[in-house]
């Protein structure tokens, strides 16, 4: 880039000084730089693949919670309004008392097995 | 081993060799400290290698890039660490060594009002004038309007020679 109405004493400075400025220490070579490049796209790749092997895992694991905290939470309302509705609401069928009975402790189970797991990322 | 979707080793190690040495003046320059400027080189290289320019055709393109990789770099580095001001001190002549071999009074100086600059400004006096580089590549370097670059190298230029007839 020249500025040809600027005086040349600033670049022909510059140069001077840009010939008199080297490396104190030896620069990595291009091998070295090929081989660290290398090394570091299989460690990137390895931490990538790592990451969507545990993906699906996470997921089930997160869908589980919400599927056992939306159950929970069903039967709870549920118990609820025929709380309110008093004696004259016909009982609850048998199967959702069922359900009801095993949804719950194996919500819970599931939350204490995953923050065992987890816990100590959070 | 890849080196980019259109550099393969040999042509890297080419590259290599005809950048090497001016990047690192140039970090050396800008940012005031040797160590610091094998630390970005290096690192510079190893960005570059992973990303590899998606249009740089030509060697000039690549080496344009290079210096944007090493230039993002260096400006993270003082970002984080907030190193700017040490920097700058460590930059100064008789500091530390800063030039190696026989340096002339001209040059002392030289070095000395450079280092007064702000590091954009020392940047873009040296990619103008030691690397010759145009005011659009310049401006993709550092980040810059290529309309402001003309603009800016004048004031550059104009502290530059202000600092040179104070050191004299």
């Amino acid at each position: 880039m020249n500025e040809p109405n600027q005086p040349d004493v600033l670049r022909d400075q510059l140069l001077a000084l840009a010939a008199e400025t080297r490396p104190v220490d030896p620069l990595p070579s291009a091998d070295r730089l090929l081989w660290k490049a290398e090394i570091r796209r299989r460690l990137t790749e390895q931490g990538q693949r790592e990451d969507q092997a545990a993906r699906p895992a996470l997921w089930g694991w997160a869908a589980g919670l919400l599927a056992g905290a939306a159950t929970v939470v069903f039967f709870l309302s549920l118990h609820l309004a025929q709380g309110l509705a008093g004696a004259s609401a016909p009982p609850l069928p048998a199967a959702a008392w069922l359900a009801s009975l095993i949804a719950a402790p194996a919500a819970a189970l599931f939350t204490m097995g995953w923050l065992r797991k987890h816990g100590a990322e959070l | 081993m890849a080196a980019g979707p259109d550099l393969d080793p040999a042509a890297f190690t080419a590259f290599h060799a005809g950048t090497a040495g001016p990047l690192w003046g140039y970090l050396k320059r800008i940012g005031g400290d040797a160590a610091l400027a094998d630390d970005v080189l290096q690192e510079s290289y190893l960005r570059f290698l992973s990303r590899p320019p998606a249009t740089a055709s030509n060697e000039r393109e690549r080496r344009s890039y290079l210096f944007q990789i090493a230039t993002n770099l260096m400006r993270d580095r003082w970002r984080r660490e907030n190193t700017e001001r040490t920097g700058l001190a460590r930059f100064l002549p008789g500091e530390s060594g800063w030039t190696r071999g026989r340096t002339t009074a001209d040059q002392l100086d030289c070095a000395a009002a450079l280092a007064r600059l702000r590091p954009r400004d020392r940047a873009l006096l040296w990619l103008a004038h030691v690397e010759g580089y145009e005011h659009r590549e310049i401006a993709e370097i550092l980040g810059l309007r290529t309309a402001g670059v003309r603009v800016l190298l004048f004031r550059a230029r104009k502290k530059m020679m202000q600092n040179l007839e104070t050191k004299r």
